[in-house]
């Protein structure tokens, strides 16, 4: 036999095989016309019977390169390669088929890939730095034990010291300030003071000039110095390299800029982004916040600082520094005692970005959710594209029965059909790519637990995310492809070569579809529910009675405490502003407070007593506070009641008075009036005058705690901090947005407005999560329902058309329509059922991990699981009755007619 | 097995081939009559079949295939094969067909 090696001869056998069939062909079209046909007609017949002219030659070809030279790794590509140009091929002669399955799994990986982008981009992205995976974050717990809670400068010296497995330790804290520009215009800065440490044992490079060392951090060190982001440098500073090497007025000191940092860092915080990095040495000039005080350098009980990072020795794991720490924590109990208490440490992992602090479980919960979601539902769509595939390679049999017959090895067939749906799932995958990019701009103004916009994440379609996406279009194409494949190249000749096979109910290959819609039927349902459950969520959070009224409330938070006002000049600021406000039209009241209602702000935890009231032995008596002006009740329309609230006249010399909430009222005084009577707020003895209903300050499934208002004028140092204006609004507070920040800015431009918003919007914000959850559940859910209706009406239809012979049969013998249709019908009874109920057993068990979402409605509420069920069981319905009724419109006539 | 059957009564060509099986099966195989040839190339590399360039009786080039040694062994193998398993089917099914 030959054995083709020359090139040369690879064209000859390509023409001889080209030779033969035109033999072929011209000889079976001479049958024909010998019987009669016209020679072009004979031609054209003969071509038609022979099948698919290129695709043999190309066969033929493939069996002498493959086999003739032995079978090398090259053959294979080549053979893979026709393998798949004949599928693309395939797939352009089924345009119906190619279509819904490249829509369907566009949006499936699609969606895939956004989400795990969101994932990657929250949880396993590492910052820009050396060797992230040696990095750790450490953190004092608090008294009560919140586990990342600030530290005090010489608890970081101590762990500094002692934790010897640590190769060096930086502290860091945030601080607001006041960047003045007198031409480009002052602004508001997110500072990060870190001590000299921080930038050398990141190992990051500048973008401009040099980031900060260990000589920039000590005290009498000269012009302070501070560090750009990359992104204020491009922004305010337009990239203008002269601004190196200036110096820029910090709250009106000057600061030297001595770099810029690298453009992809942006500290170690997701999605908190510093501005500028100043030195801890040098931020006390700043005389803002608790740097200011130069004893607490020494007092290890004022603990300000938040995250430290650390850098392990190499060799040293996470669990052994944590240890280690606990083992230093113990120490420091036994030798400060009080002055350190129960405080513990907590040590995180710092090879990805720090989460925000105290919603770390909530936000890595929700990612994962939202992965699941999306995954259901491309499993979903998996049993669609299979049940389709079924449904093609049925139409195939024959010929796939001959081919087996004729010597093709099973294996072939089935990576040949394989081959078809890795080819689809490819494409589909790269369509998914754009659908990904559209999704997660698309999911950009949503906020994840802890506060950060999907925007903000930086979740790009790029490296890892681009490998998930790839892994995922293959393992889909497999998945779908699998099953439709070893059961098309079956070898089960008999029945396949049976003409007019009419009891097809039996085989596997129903079966196969059935249990199909099965499974699609149980993935649906536990979508339906979740988004029921979310759906459920967002309505009792909208509805929830915050004890406020948040419609026409117009809110903004700025800084006074940059600007060090006596209490005189405090005082008269907060007159002339509010008096400037109610005088605009469309504003009825305003008022100044240190806090405001899901705003933030305010002071926490003052220990106070009340005469006349023995606290139980384990009852903490704690009460936070808020300083306000007259007339902010009502304008947030808080119901006064009983007494009366803050008056102008409450100034001091007239009586230290507050008011308290309901739920105060209630605890400490039970039945009776707390009017007149005396609350003891350390040295100061307050006199209750009024009491109000209970306000919900941070989130709807807030309890009501024990809260105090008293007078600015009697709070001292209030202006040193944040304050927020409330304006109440005639009409759409967002139309007098502009009008308060200008009041502000006219009175006070060096006071940078940091919060300018509406309190509809904030409510909306922090439902955001709720929010993006419902829109994704339901729209998946919506998808799946499609898919699981489509899948069910499709095996109906299919089923239909392979008994309607019987159907025939039955209708000519009498039987009436509504009775056949639901004997068809109700062949599906069994798979929906089962679906249903394995799927209410999955949603019972998955929807518990997502409890911590919910509101007013408990993962297994009944209503919710029930309501779903009878809907889906309703759609399923209709799905198989619809085709199944179209199939009893078959005349009984023709079918019989056609045996 | 089938394609080897064909030419267990003298070499034929492709056409003829084709034509024997669509004749003589009832028309049952004859689905892609192009599917023929892959078999046939195939059965050659394996070495059942040997082809040859010859001139058909209408005096036309046509390649010509004739079985082996080889061949003729496999094909009495395999159909003794197939009359075992048909003959199996046949008496479950009770001839119902």
């Amino acid at each position: 036999m030959e054995k083709d090696r020359l090139p040369g001869s690879k064209a000859r056998r390509e023409a001889e095989i080209r030779d033969e069939i035109e033999f072929y062909l011209e000889e079976r079209a001479r049958e024909l016309e010998a019987e009669g046909v016209g020679r072009d007609e004979a031609r054209r017949r003969a071509r038609d019977a022979f099948g698919d002219v290129e695709k043999v030659a190309a066969t033929v070809n493939a069996i002498h390169e493959r086999d003739g030279r032995g079978g090398m790794g090259g053959e294979r590509w080549a053979a893979w390669l026709r393998d798949v140009r004949h599928a693309l091929r395939g797939l352009r002669r089924a345009p119906g088929y190619t279509a819904v399955a490249l829509a369907t799994l566009a949006l499936g990986l699609g969606a895939n890939t956004a989400i795990y982008s969101l994932v990657h981009a929250s949880l396993f992205r590492a910052p820009p730095v050396e060797s992230p995976d040696e990095l750790i974050a450490l953190y004092t717990t608090s008294r009560r034990g919140f586990p990342r809670s600030a530290t005090s400068y010489p608890d970081y010296l101590d762990y500094l010291e002692r934790a010897t497995l640590l190769q060096d330790l930086a502290a860091t804290s945030t601080l607001p300030a006041s960047l003045g520009d007198d031409e480009r215009g002052s602004r508001f800065l997110a500072l990060e003071v870190v001590t000299g440490n921080y930038f050398p044992l990141l190992g990051s490079a500048p973008a401009r000039g040099r980031l900060l060392g260990l000589d920039d951090d000590r005290s009498g060190a000269g012009q302070p110095v501070i560090v750009l982001s990359h992104r204020l440098f491009q922004g305010h500073f337009a990239g203008d390299d002269d601004v190196v090497g200036s110096a820029v007025r910090l709250n009106g000191r000057p600061f030297t800029v001595v770099g810029v940092a690298h453009p992809e860092f942006t500290g170690l915080s997701l999605g908190s982004a510093p501005d500028a990095w100043i030195p801890m040495q040098a931020a006390s000039v700043l005389e803002q916040g608790a740097i200011a005080n130069p004893d607490i350098w020494g007092d290890r009980g004022s603990r300000w600082m938040g995250m430290l990072v650390g850098r392990r020795v190499p060799g040293a794991t996470t669990e052994q520094v944590r240890s280690q720490l606990a083992q230093i924590s113990d120490g420091m109990k036994g030798e400060y005692g009080d002055l350190r208490g129960p405080r513990d440490t907590t040590v995180d992992d710092l090879s990805s970005y720090a989460l925000p602090n105290g919603s770390e479980e909530q936000l890595t919960r929700f990612v994962w959710l939202l992965l699941g979601v999306v995954g259901f539902t491309l499993l979903l769509a998996c049993a669609n594209l299979a049940n389709l595939l079924l449904t093609r390679a049925t139409s195939r049999a024959r010929e796939m029965a001959v081919r087996l017959a004729m010597g093709a090895r099973r294996g072939h067939l089935v990576r040949q059909l394989l081959t078809e749906s890795l080819v689809v799932s490819a494409v589909g995958g790269m369509l998914g790519l754009v659908v990904a990019v559209g999704l997660i701009r698309l999911l950009g103004p949503f906020a994840l637990p802890g506060g950060i916009a999907v925007a903000d994440l930086g979740a790009t379609v790029r490296g890892p995310v681009l490998v998930f996406a790839a892994v995922a279009a293959v393992v889909t194409g497999l998945v779908f492809g699998l099953l439709p494949a070893m059961q098309a190249t079956r070898p089960d000749l008999s029945s396949s070569l049976k003409a007019g096979a009419a009891t097809g109910s039996r085989t596997g290959g129903h079966m196969l579809r059935k249990s199909l819609v099965g499974i699609q039927v149980a993935l649906c349902l536990v979508l339906l529910i979740g988004s029921g459950l979310f759906v459920a969520t967002l309505r009792n959070g909208m509805s929830h009675d915050v004890g406020f009224g948040t419609d026409g409330v117009a809110m903004a938070r700025f800084n006074l405490g940059l600007l060090n006002y006596e209490p005189a000049e405090a005082e008269a600021f907060t007159r002339t502003l509010r008096g400037r406000l109610e005088q605009r039209p469309g504003i009825r009241s305003a008022a100044v407070s240190t806090r405001v209602p899901l705003l933030g702000g305010g002071a926490r935890g003052f220990f106070f007593e009340v005469p006349g009231y023995q606290p139980r032995a384990d009852e903490e008596l704690r009460v936070d506070l808020v300083a306000i002006s007259p007339g902010y009740f009502e304008s947030l329309d808080v119901p006064l009641l009983a007494g009366r609230s803050i008056l102008p006249s409450d100034v001091p010399g007239s009586g230290e008075v507050a008011v308290i909430s309901r739920a105060m009222a209630d605890t400490y005084w039970g039945g009776t009036s707390p009017v007149n009577r005396t609350v003891v707020l350390g040295d100061a003895e307050l006199t209750v005058v009024g009491v109000v209903e209970d306000v919900t300050w941070q989130g709807i499934d807030d309890e009501a705690t024990n809260f105090l208002y008293i007078p600015l004028a009697m709070a001292q140092d209030w202006a040193a901090g944040f304050v927020s204006v409330v304006a109440r609004t005639a009409g759409d507070p967002n139309a007098v947005l502009e009008t308060v920040r200008s009041e502000i800015t006219a009175l006070e431009p060096d006071a940078p407005v940091t919060v300018l918003t509406t309190m509809d919007a904030q409510v909306r914000e922090v439902l955001t999560a709720q929010q993006m959850g419902a829109v994704l559940l339901t729209g998946f859910g919506a998808l799946a329902l499609l898919l699981a209706s489509l899948g069910i009406g499709g095996v109906v239809s299919y089923t239909v058309q392979r008994r309607r012979r019987d159907i025939g049969i039955r209708m000519a013998l009498g039987a009436a329509r509504s009775s056949v249709t639901a004997q068809v019908a109700m062949d599906m009874a069994l798979p929906v059922v089962v679906g249903t109920a394995t799927g209410l057993l999955a949603a019972s068990l998955l929807t518990r991990s997502v409890e911590g979402f919910l509101f007013g409605v408990s993962a297994t509420d009944p209503a919710t699981y029930a309501g779903i069920s009878a809907f889906l069981l309703g759609v399923a319905l209709i799905a198989a009755a619809v085709p199944a009724r179209r199939a009893t419109a078959v005349n009984p006539v023709e079918v019989l007619g056609a045996e | 097995m089938v394609v080897l059957q064909s030419l267990a009564e003298g070499p034929r060509h492709g056409y003829a081939i084709g034509k024997w099986m669509r004749d003589n099966s009832g028309g049952v195989l004859s689905v892609g009559e192009g599917a023929l040839y892959p078999a046939l190339h195939r059965l050659q590399t394996k070495g059942f079949v040997e082809p040859e360039w010859q001139k058909t009786d209408t005096g036309r080039r046509a390649k010509f295939y004739s079985l082996t040694s080889r061949g003729t062994e496999r094909l009495e193998a395999e159909s003794r094969r197939w009359k075992d398993y048909s003959g199996a089917v046949s008496a479950l099914m009770g001839e119902t067909g």
